[in-house]
This record gives structure tokens, C-alpha cells and sequence, in this order.
């Protein structure tokens, strides 16, 4: 009885080991978003992951991948870099609902039970992704996030942008470890890898890492408590611009020149997204507040103008 | 004493428990009993209890306890999975549900949908905004393959706000996943949802049984009573066995609750084998009453009516109210000069009423003009039994409002054995013949002589009887003339009876003053947007003056043919497909794709080519375009996939030739290989290269992701599925055109809104050039039985009578979706206009409605398409300010 305890006390702590695990540590400067890793400063210091493996059969692929992770007041970051030896032979995308042709990296996290958030972002900058409705109810259908992707001669790197607001965590009372797994396809070499090994689908939990968030620094806590609490900047710009170019808000926008105009002016300015983003919830709820009514008097002014004499 | 009560409970619940479960294998139940310790009862093993979490709560019900689940994501009952819970061959999970609210609209399309059921991910029952109910299991097979298998119920079949039993049943050996609602099929399935493969084993898993909401879906709010899990399939007869003795609870409390149902309740209850079916339409029937006394104001009128959108999401069926706005309220419909517009109510009979008719006065301006009342038409949207939409549930039997009729009593029907009967009209009088007998036919245009198939509909609207709460609709349809002078119209709609007027519907007439135009492209307005559709005729009578004509596509008369081709034409269809089934030059092969066996050339005799003249002459005639001619050509003029340039050239030229000589000019397109993928569609290439090389152009029908390969080798694809930008600009960047199809197919009768939206501002925003989907009026068997085809509803928009065809909305959304193309059209006219125009006032109204028209986007949630032609003719009058309104 005591070898066999013994027996699974190794296994357990043999497979505990075989864990893989990245830390990402908080970053006051946000990476830019333009799939330049390279001199970007704030990733000058972030150290790579180490390496794929094939799926199902493991090895290293003949397509490697690493990456480089951090964390801001607001979001996670996650640089890919993908070596492709022949990158000319990359798969068209004319179909990108089928991602699964395509060459992508796929970014699973679990950051709340039953919450496993999969993003797939292509090397020709087109994106899907798999939302959880809970996800998707938690935080009012805001799941916006963005990525960004370049092609060189002999790889191509993919930078993605994930809000906290979105993850729903982060890591305030502590270090915050997130079952995740990053995966690629490349279409040249036919082949499947991942960063923690996967026997089976990239979807299986078992075979997830952990991403590890460090403890967020006591001067950025409260920023970081803010970003849990409203909806990211990317999902707070992508609801302005569709507001900005529906008709059927230009009333509204009419009504409140001066709450159209400071949202304008942010949109304007990619660089006070982030700092404004407190701004662009506070403008876009009075709109938000408003349109209802708008889109009745509109309606009645239509009724008005082809049913009465 | 409380002690002694519990334990009291328990004795009693542990014998009923051991009854069932020795008639039918109980592996889990629960009626939410608790421990001491507050853990939920699984009866059928009680050291395994399971937990409430967050909001979750037990509460009284009729029957008992319920669990209550407040429409929060996170809350739900969580049973740990046991060793009797592992059943991977054989099982049934049933349980009483009754959801407060359907699914949240505002959630993004894949959200709108509420999980109530389910083990670990691969095991699921869900409830969609459009109540109906699924079940899904994903089933790994020996390859590792995920296998997926999915059934879903009929649109409309879950009824918010009553008790409803839910039983799903999944059978390796019998073959089949069902769902039971209130112990009756309502859905099935045999193979894989993607694949023919056969349901599998399930894996073995201990992943715990959930009562309460997916992560993928929208939160559930409601109740959800009793739970048991079998491990066999349950039968009907053995799902309203088990569950009688709640059905009875249920039915006991509304004999309480609803006395103008206690008659019918207490016959419900002295029968020895009550169906749980009853039991909810009892509480259907209570919960109507309610609603409709809250309608009706308590009035004690005989009848109310509400105003309904034709063309809406919604349909109505017997025991459908209208919206509680809508109420009395008048009939306002703006249309175009020349312009068909339909409108809709809903009449709600409080008694029953003998001979009711609806009569519509003469239209009146305030300054006197008039239009007669002729200009509209008036039908009634006849409820008729269907079969399942799915393949898998062609067995299923369902309500739903499929024909505009004239004359209500065309088809009767036996709404208690859900089955219909067609009238057929002998000149020695009326007989009704049973159209619901199960097929396996997939036999298409079989001839149904008319002769001995007198199907008639009256050419105006009949009177019926109208019976206490059974709601019935009307449409109607207005044209003002070409000459309409524009303003307000008013007319009175009056609801008679053989006792005189028992109400007046307002109704209020806008004639635009304008016409629509020819629909163009949304991209250039100098490009016409074809209007098409796939239309089966063969006129091999054409030429025989007594010929009897058929209710199918084979053997029309040419009183026949005229009239559908006039149908079409006032549909907005200028360029039917001409024509699925004739004689004309092409290559036969001997044997169907096989270069090997050789082929020989089709003799077209004198006959052929003068049935295809007088075709053509007739298609003109009735208003039909035929420059371009979009001809079918069997593929290639047969040539197909198996063309060789070097052997079939000069036959092909010829073939050509003869074709062009015969039509009398060369704006041809000949069609290519249907749907072909693959090899079959990279080894047309070198025929149509050769073809257009000789000046003949090519149209066929693919996928959509096909395009990209297509564009630049033919003249116009019709792709199927949702249209997009991507694709529309890959065909115009290399000079061609495209169309769209199947999206969806015509069959699916009773719904004009995803046609409408599709086929008009969908196709219209991607930039297509034109819609043709399949089709106009295919049938396989008998065009009025929809149960003898096995494989799907006939692909039809209409059905054919002795003298023409019969409408259905479906056809009717095709129509407004190309009248919506035409008023784009005629707004950017207008806004082309106002740019050239010396007003800055009017350039700027221009500019602002070009972005407008530019930003439509029909995926936006809840994308309105009458709405939104209302704003594209608000913007027409706004830029032809000073004519008159």
C-alpha cells in the first residue's frame, strides 16, 4: 500500500513538473501593436518561451515557435514569433471562417471556470475567435480584443492585445496562473504544434500550460481593479465607430455635438485610447441613453410624414 | 415530530422511486428534495447529492418542488456523475421545464440560444430565441474524430410560461436521438449532422449533470421540475406513463385556476391514458384566455383584430395573438405607383361567427381622388399541416402558414389527426381528396393531369366561419395604378358577418409619386441587377389547345405556362432561368459521365426548335427579358466535365452556332456544371475557355469559396450561402457578375422574412448582380402533399393549381426583397441627380444619403427591413422635395 502511495506521489508530482509554465510580469509601457517585437521597448526585456512541439507525436517542429508575454493596467500582451522556412508557400485566405486552413496561431485561456476564451489570429491579419456566452454575458457582449500580424523573409510574428476586462482576472492579491496554451498551424509544413504539448485537440485542457501573471504592482492596482470593472478601450472605440457610421444614431450625435466631439477627437488618437478609455465609457453611455428615444421620434416622424393628411 | 414527517416523506419517496425504477431503469432522478444537509436529492442514489449554485433555489411548484434558476449564468444544480449515470449505448433524459423569457435578443446571433441541460460540453439540450428546442452530443469515434449529432424541433414548438416535458432519447442499437416534447416526436436524427456516419457509442465520462445554463449560450431563467435520466430509450408511450402523475397535478390546479376550461379538463381527466400533449395545450389554451382577455379590454364585441407585419419574423397560427400595440389599430401601407405592397391582420373571434368576409371600400383622398377598391387583393394565410423542415424529421407533423388563399376551403383540415385534404372541382361537383399520405418519393415533375386534378382557388376572397379562438390572418396585397394620383389615401376595411358589420379596420394608403425602377447594382447604377429565379417547365403541350395542363412543372398548358409566367413578372422576376427541361443542340454521353462509353449528338427535330420559338415568343409576351437569355444547357451542351478540345471543338462551335441561329441573337449564357467542386470543376475549364472563345458566355451555380478559382473563366457564378464583398469583387475584378442562391432555397413557405432580407438589402449591400435561387416551383410527387417527399419541403415558392398557382409569404418576401433593391435603386437615382443638381441644400441631403445607403448592413442584430426602406423613401422624398407627397 505504502509503494503504491509513493508511486502516485510521483506520478502526480512528475506530472506536475511536466506543467509547462510562462511568467508574465507587468509592464507600465504598452507594447505597440504592429507586429514589431524587435525594438519595441517594451519588449525589449521580456524573455522568449522556449519552443513547440508537434502535436499528437511531439518533437520539434520543423515550422518553431516561440513567444513573449506581459501584462499592462489594462491588458494582456502576447508576441508570437513563427519561423516559416517557406513563407511564400503561406495558404491563401480567401475563406478565413475556416481558419483551420490557414496559417494561425491559436491563443487558449480559462481565466474563470467554464470561460475558455480561444482567439485565432492569421499571418495575414485576419482574426476569429471563440467566445463563451458566459464570457460574452459577463461583459455585456464587450469582448473585443485586437492583434496585429507582420511577414519577413523567414517568419511572421503575431502581436495580440487582450483586455482584462475580457479575461474578467488579474492577478491583484497575487500571482494569477491561467490554464493557457498558445498553438500554431503552418500550412507549408502541414503541420500542428503547440507550446505546451497536446496529444489530442488544442481545445483539451489537460494538455494546457499555465500563464502565469505576476503580482501587479501596489502603484498600478488601482488602474488595474478600473480595467476589470468597464469595458476595454478596443471595445469602447469599435462601439463608437459603429455608432459614428449608423444613421440611425446621427440624431443623437446631432443632439449632443459637444459628447460627439470629445469622442471624436480620442478616436483621432490611438495614443490616448488606453489613458481615455474612462472617458469614452462615460460619453458613449449618455448616447447609449439617449438613442432609444431618438429612434421613436424618428420612427413617429416618418409615420408622420407618409400617414397624416 | 419534524423528524418524524421527513423520514415519513422519505419511506414514501423511496417506494414510489423503486416502482418506477423497476418498470423502467431510473439511473438519476431528482423532484428537489433535500438533505438534512442541504444537498439535492438524486433519488436514485442518495449518497450522491448534488449542490445549488449562486442564485439557484428550490420552490414550491404545482407538483411539488421546482428548482428556480433566475436567468443568471452562473447559476444552476450541479449533480456529481455516478456509475449508473455512464450509459454510452442507450438513454432518455426528460425533465419538466418552464422557461420565464426566451433568450436575450440583444446577444450576437451565436449567444441567442439558452443551455437548460447538460453533461460536460458534449452533451447539451438548448432553447433558441425561436423556441425551438435542440438536443446535441458530440460522440469521438474510433479515429478520433469528433462526430456531432444534432436534432432540432420545429420553429415555435417550446410555449413560454406553461410546464412543458422535455425528453431526449439517444439509441445506438435503434439508430436514433429524439426529442419528445410533452411526449410527442417533435424532432429526430440518424447519422451525423455533417456526415452519414450512425450514432455511436458515447464516451464514457464523468463530467457532472447540469440543470441550469451553458457557457456558450445565453443564461436560462425559469423553472425546471422533476429530472430523471433512463437508461433505455423511452418510447412515447413510456415517457407519458412516466410522467402522468405530475401531468395529472398540473391539470388538477388549472381545473382550479381556468373554469371556462373546467368542462374540458375534467373529460381530459376521466381518461385512463391522459397524454401530457393534452395537458399543455390545457395550459396553452389558459394562459391564451389570459392574455386575451387583457386584449380585448373585457369588451364583450364579438371579434377584435390586430394589425401584423406581413413580412415580420414572426408567424401566426390559430392560437397566435397579436402584438398588444397593434390592437385596432389601422392599416397604413405606402407604396409605389404600380408597386405591390401587402399588409396583414390578425382576427380575433371572441364567439364563433358564421359567414365572415372582410369588404374594403373605395379608397378616398381628403381632396377627393379615389382608387377603387379593387386595387387590393385579399387573401387569407391558410394554416395547413406540414411536414418536419429537416430531412430527419420529415415524419414530424407541424402547423404552419403556408397559402394565401382566396378560398379558405381549397384545403381543409383535420387539425385533431393533422392531416389535409384538397378540394378538386368537377364540373359534376367538389371532391376532397387526402393529401397527407408519407411518400419515399424524390420523383421530380411528375405529371398530375388538371384535368383529373381540378384544383381551383377563387379569383377574390370567399367568406368562412369563423370559430371562438381560432385566430385567423389575412393578407393583403395593394397596387395603386401607374396613373395613381400620389397623396393619402383612406379606405375602411369592414369585418362583416351574415349579422352586418361587427368591425372597421382604418386603412391608410400612401401612393408615392413615383414608380420604381428597373433594379441596378448597388456598385453601378449603369449595371442592371438581375432578378432571376430557377424555374422548371416543360411545354411539351404546348402547342395543344386542349391540352389538360398539370399541377406540376410537366406537361403546363400554355394557359398554365402564362399565368406563372405573369406570376412571376408581378413578383419583380425578369430572368427565369429559360428553361430547365427542352430539347436543344448538345452532346448526349452514353452513359451518365463516362467519356469511355462515347456519346453521339441530340436530334433536335423541326418540332424541338418551334416549341423553343413559341417558348420564347410567349416569355416576351408576358413581359419576360430575354437579352441576356440565360439558357440551360445541360451542362456544357452535355459536354460536361469530360470535354476534350482537340476531339469536341468544332462540334462544340457548331452546336454554338445553331443555338444562336435559333435564338436569333448571341447575348446567350449557357449554363456550365451545376454545383460543380473539385476535379469536376477545374475540368470545365478548357470547354468554357473554348465556348467563350466562340462567343458564347457561361453561367453556372458553385460554392461560394469556388469564386476566386471561377472569376475570369465565366461571365456570371451564382454563389451560394451568405453573400460578401470579398467574393462579389473577385468576379468584378475580372469582368464577370455574380448572382446569389440558396440562401436560403425556396420550401420554406411559410417565412418571407429570410427571403426578403437575403434576396433584397443582403445580396443588394455585397454588391451581387442578381439572385436566382432554386426554385420557382419544383415538386417531387404531388406538389400539394408535403409528406411524400422524403428528403426535404419541395424547393417550391408556389404551388400549382388547374388555372395558375397559389402564392405563399415565402414567395411574397421574394418580392419585397427585390422591391427594396428597386427602391435602392431609386434612391441612388436621386441622390445621382441631386450631385448634378445647382441646390448645395440638395447635394448635402445627397451626400449624407449615399453614406446612409452605404452603412446599411442587414447582419447588424435586429436589422429591420421595413424600417429601413422606410428611410431609404424618406431620403427619395427628402431629394424630390417640391413634388407631391
Amino acid at each position: 500500500m505504502k509503494k503504491i502511495l509513493i508511486l502516485v506521489f510521483l506520478c502526480a508530482l512528475t506530472c506536475h513538473a511536466a506543467r509547462k509554465e510562462y511568467m508574465a510580469e507587468y509592464s507600465a509601457v504598452h507594447p505597440v501593436l504592429d507586429g514589431r517585437i524587435e525594438g519595441d521597448p517594451a519588449w525589449k526585456n521580456v524573455p522568449w518561451s522556449d519552443g513547440f512541439e508537434k502535436r499528437v507525436t511531439g518533437g520539434k517542429p520543423d515550422a518553431d515557435t516561440r513567444f513573449k508575454a506581459l501584462y499592462t493596467d489594462d491588458a494582456l500582451y502576447i508576441a508570437a514569433e513563427c519561423l516559416e522556412p517557406d513563407m511564400d508557400k503561406l495558404a491563401d485566405e480567401h475563406n478565413y471562417i475556416e481558419f483551420w486552413l490557414c496559417d494561425v496561431v491559436e491563443v487558449f485561456l480559462i481565466p474563470l471556470k467554464d470561460e475558455m476564451i480561444h482567439l485565432i489570429y492569421s499571418a495575414r491579419n485576419n482574426a476569429n475567435e471563440e467566445i463563451p456566452g458566459k464570457t460574452s454575458v459577463r461583459t455585456g457582449h464587450q469582448t473585443g480584443w485586437i492583434a496585429k500580424s507582420r511577414m519577413e523573409k523567414d517568419r511572421w510574428m503575431a502581436e495580440f492585445c487582450i483586455p482584462l476586462y475580457l479575461l474578467g482576472v488579474a492577478p491583484q492579491r497575487g500571482d494569477l496562473a491561467i490554464p493557457f496554451n498558445l498553438c500554431r498551424n503552418s500550412t507549408p509544413k502541414k503541420e500542428l504544434s503547440s507550446w505546451s504539448f497536446q496529444k489530442g485537440s488544442f481545445k483539451s485542457e489537460q494538455g494546457f500550460g499555465r500563464m502565469i501573471l505576476k503580482k501587479v504592482p501596489a502603484a498600478a492596482a488601482a488602474k488595474v481593479k478600473k480595467s476589470l470593472s468597464r469595458p476595454h478601450w478596443i471595445s469602447l472605440i469599435q462601439r463608437w465607430r459603429s455608432i459614428r457610421g449608423d444613421y440611425s444614431w446621427q440624431d443623437v450625435i446631432a443632439a449632443n455635438p459637444g459628447v460627439a466631439a470629445v469622442l471624436d477627437a480620442i478616436e483621432r488618437n490611438p495614443a490616448e485610447y488606453s489613458v481615455k478609455a474612462d472617458v469614452l465609457a462615460e460619453n458613449l453611455a449618455k448616447l447609449e441613453t439617449q438613442r432609444g428615444a431618438a429612434e421613436r421620434k424618428h420612427r413617429e416622424a416618418v409615420m408622420k410624414l407618409l400617414f397624416e393628411d | 415530530m419534524r423528524r418524524m414527517h421527513w423520514k415519513h416523506l422519505a419511506a414514501l419517496a423511496a417506494s414510489w422511486w423503486l416502482f418506477c425504477a423497476e418498470a423502467q431503469q431510473i439511473v438519476f432522478e431528482t423532484v428537489f428534495r433535500t438533505n438534512e444537509s442541504g444537498g439535492v436529492m438524486n433519488e436514485a442514489d442518495p449518497g450522491s447529492p448534488g449542490k445549488l449554485e449562486k442564485e439557484a433555489k428550490i420552490v414550491d411548484a404545482v407538483f411539488g418542488k421546482a428548482l428556480s434558476l433566475p436567468g443568471d449564468i452562473y447559476s444552476r444544480a450541479v449533480f456529481p456523475a455516478t456509475d449508473k449515470m455512464e450509459l454510452s449505448n442507450e438513454l432518455t433524459i426528460g425533465m419538466w421545464v418552464k422557461c420565464d423569457s426566451l433568450p436575450d435578443e440583444s446577444a450576437p446571433k451565436n449567444k441567442r440560444a439558452c443551455g437548460f441541460f447538460s453533461r460536460g460540453w458534449n452533451w447539451r439540450a438548448e432553447l433558441a430565441k425561436n423556441r425551438r428546442v435542440s438536443a446535441q452530443f458530440t460522440v469521438r469515434d474510433a479515429d478520433g474524430r469528433d462526430r456531432y449529432f444534432a436534432t432540432f424541433s420545429e420553429l415555435r414548438d417550446m410555449e413560454p410560461g406553461i410546464w412543458n416535458h422535455i425528453a431526449v432519447t439517444y439509441s445506438v442499437s435503434g439508430g436514433k436521438l429524439s426529442i419528445y416534447l410533452n411526449g410527442e416526436q417533435k424532432a429526430s436524427r440518424d447519422s451525423d449532422v455533417y456526415r452519414k456516419v450512425k450514432l455511436l457509442p458515447l464516451n464514457l465520462r464523468r463530467d457532472p449533470l447540469v440543470l441550469g445554463s451553458l457557457p456558450f449560450y445565453s443564461p436560462f431563467a425559469g423553472m425546471i421540475g422533476r429530472t430523471r435520466m433512463y437508461a433505455q430509450a423511452l418510447t412515447p408511450e413510456q415517457i407519458n406513463a412516466q410522467e402522468r402523475d405530475i401531468a395529472l397535478r398540473i391539470l388538477k390546479q388549472y381545473a382550479a385556476d381556468a373554469p371556462e376550461l373546467k368542462a374540458e379538463i375534467e373529460a381530459l381527466l376521466a381518461q385512463k391514458n391522459l397524454p401530457l400533449s393534452a395537458v399543455a395545450g390545457i395550459q396553452k389554451k389558459a394562459l391564451r384566455l389570459r392574455e386575451n382577455r387583457q386584449l380585448s379590454g373585457g369588451s364583450s364585441a364579438p371579434l377584435y383584430y390586430g394589425v401584423v407585419n406581413p413580412m415580420g419574423p414572426e408567424t401566426f397560427l390559430p392560437d397566435s395573438l397579436p402584438p398588444k400595440d397593434s390592437i385596432n389599430w389601422p392599416l397604413r401601407i405606402v407604396a409605389a405607383k404600380n408597386e405591390f405592397e401587402p399588409a396583414s391582420f390578425l382576427v380575433c373571434p371572441q364567439r364563433d361567427i358564421p359567414g365572415f368576409l372582410p369588404v374594403l371600400s373605395e379608397f378616398r383622398t381628403k381632396d377627393g381622388k379615389t382608387l377603387p377598391a379593387s386595387i387590393a387583393d385579399i387573401r387569407i394565410v391558410k394554416v395547413i399541416v406540414q411536414a418536419g423542415a429537416d430531412t430527419a424529421n420529415r415524419h414530424i407533423r407541424a402547423l404552419k402558414p403556408v397559402l394565401l388563399l382566396h378560398d379558405d376551403a381549397l384545403v381543409k383540415v383535420d387539425y385533431e389527426k393533422m392531416e389535409n385534404y384538397l378540394r378538386l372541382s368537377f364540373p359534376d361537383g367538389e371532391k376532397y381528396q387526402w393529401i397527407s399520405k408519407y411518400g419515399d418519393s424524390f420523383r421530380f415533375e411528375e405529371y398530375l393531369s388538371a384535368k383529373e386534378n381540378p384544383v381551383h382557388d377563387a379569383k377574390t376572397i370567399r367568406p368562412i366561419s369563423l370559430k371562438k379562438h381560432f385566430n385567423r390572418q389575412y393578407w393583403l396585397t395593394v397596387r395603386p395604378p401607374a396613373d395613381a394620383a400620389p397623396g393619402l389615401y383612406h379606405a375602411t376595411l369592414q369585418l362583416n358577418s351574415e349579422g352586418g358589420t361587427l368591425a372597421a379596420i382604418p386603412v391608410r394608403l400612401r401612393v408615392l409619386p413615383f414608380e420604381l425602377p428597373v433594379p441596378k447594382t448597388n456598385y453601378d447604377l449603369n449595371r442592371r441587377f438581375f432578378t432571376g429565379i430557377y424555374y422548371r417547365h416543360n411545354w411539351h403541350n404546348l402547342f395543344d389547345k386542349n391540352a389538360p395542363g398539370s399541377l406540376t412543372s410537366r406537361g403546363r398548358n400554355e394557359r398554365q405556362f402564362r399565368a406563372e409566367l405573369r406570376n412571376l413578372r408581378d413578383h419583380g422576376v425578369s430572368y427565369p432561368t429559360i428553361v430547365m427541361a427542352f430539347n436543344l443542340p448538345r452532346w448526349d454521353w452514353n452513359k451518365w459521365g463516362s467519356a469511355e462509353e462515347g456519346g453521339k449528338v441530340n436530334t433536335v427535330t423541326d418540332q424541338d426548335r418551334a416549341y423553343f420559338r413559341r417558348c420564347l415568343q410567349i416569355l416576351r409576351e408576358e413581359g419576360m427579358e430575354t437579352r441576356p437569355l440565360f439558357l440551360h444547357t445541360g451542362g456544357n451542351f452535355g459536354f460536361r466535365h469530360l470535354y476534350k478540345s482537340a476531339e469536341h471543338r468544332g462540334l462544340l462551335k457548331k452546336m454554338i452556332e445553331e443555338t444562336h441561329a435559333l435564338i436569333g441573337h448571341k447575348d446567350i449564357e449557357f449554363y456550365g456544371v451545376d454545383e460543380a467542386h473539385g476535379p469536376y470543376l477545374t475540368a470545365q475549364f478548357e470547354v468554357w475557355r473554348d465556348m467563350r472563345e466562340m462567343g458564347a458566355e457561361v453561367f453556372t451555380t458553385s460554392v461560394r469559396t469556388n469564386v476566386q478559382q471561377i472569376a475570369g473563366k465565366i461571365s456570371t457564378v451564382i454563389a451560394s450561402g451568405v453573400p460578401d464583398r470579398l467574393y462579389s469583387g473577385d468576379m468584378h475584378a475580372r469582368g464577370g457578375r455574380i448572382w446569389n442562391y440558396a440562401n436560403p432555397q425556396a420550401g420554406q413557405k411559410e417565412k418571407p422574412f429570410p427571403y426578403r432580407v437575403n434576396f433584397g438589402f443582403g445580396v443588394y449591400t455585397a454588391n451581387y448582380d442578381g439572385i436566382a435561387t432554386y426554385a420557382y416551383n419544383v415538386s417531387a410527387a404531388h406538389p400539394w402533399n408535403d409528406f411524400d417527399n422524403r428528403v426535404e419541403p419541395d424547393l417550391a415558392f408556389v404551388i400549382g393549381t388547374a388555372d395558375g398557382v397559389v402564392d405563399t409569404p415565402s414567395w411574397e418576401g421574394y418580392r419585397e426583397g427585390i422591391d427594396d433593391i428597386r427602391y435602392a435603386t431609386k434612391l441612388r437615382e436621386e441622390i445621382g441627380k441631386a450631385g448634378k443638381s445647382g441646390s448645395a441644400e440638395k447635394k448635402r441631403i445627397a451626400a449624407a444619403a449615399d453614406g446612409w445607403l452605404d452603412k446599411i448592413n442587414v447582419h447588424t442584430p435586429g436589422f429591420d427591413p421595413e424600417w429601413t426602406r422606410l428611410q431609404v423613401i424618406e431620403w427619395i422624398l427628402k431629394l424630390t422635395e417640391g413634388a407631391e407627397k
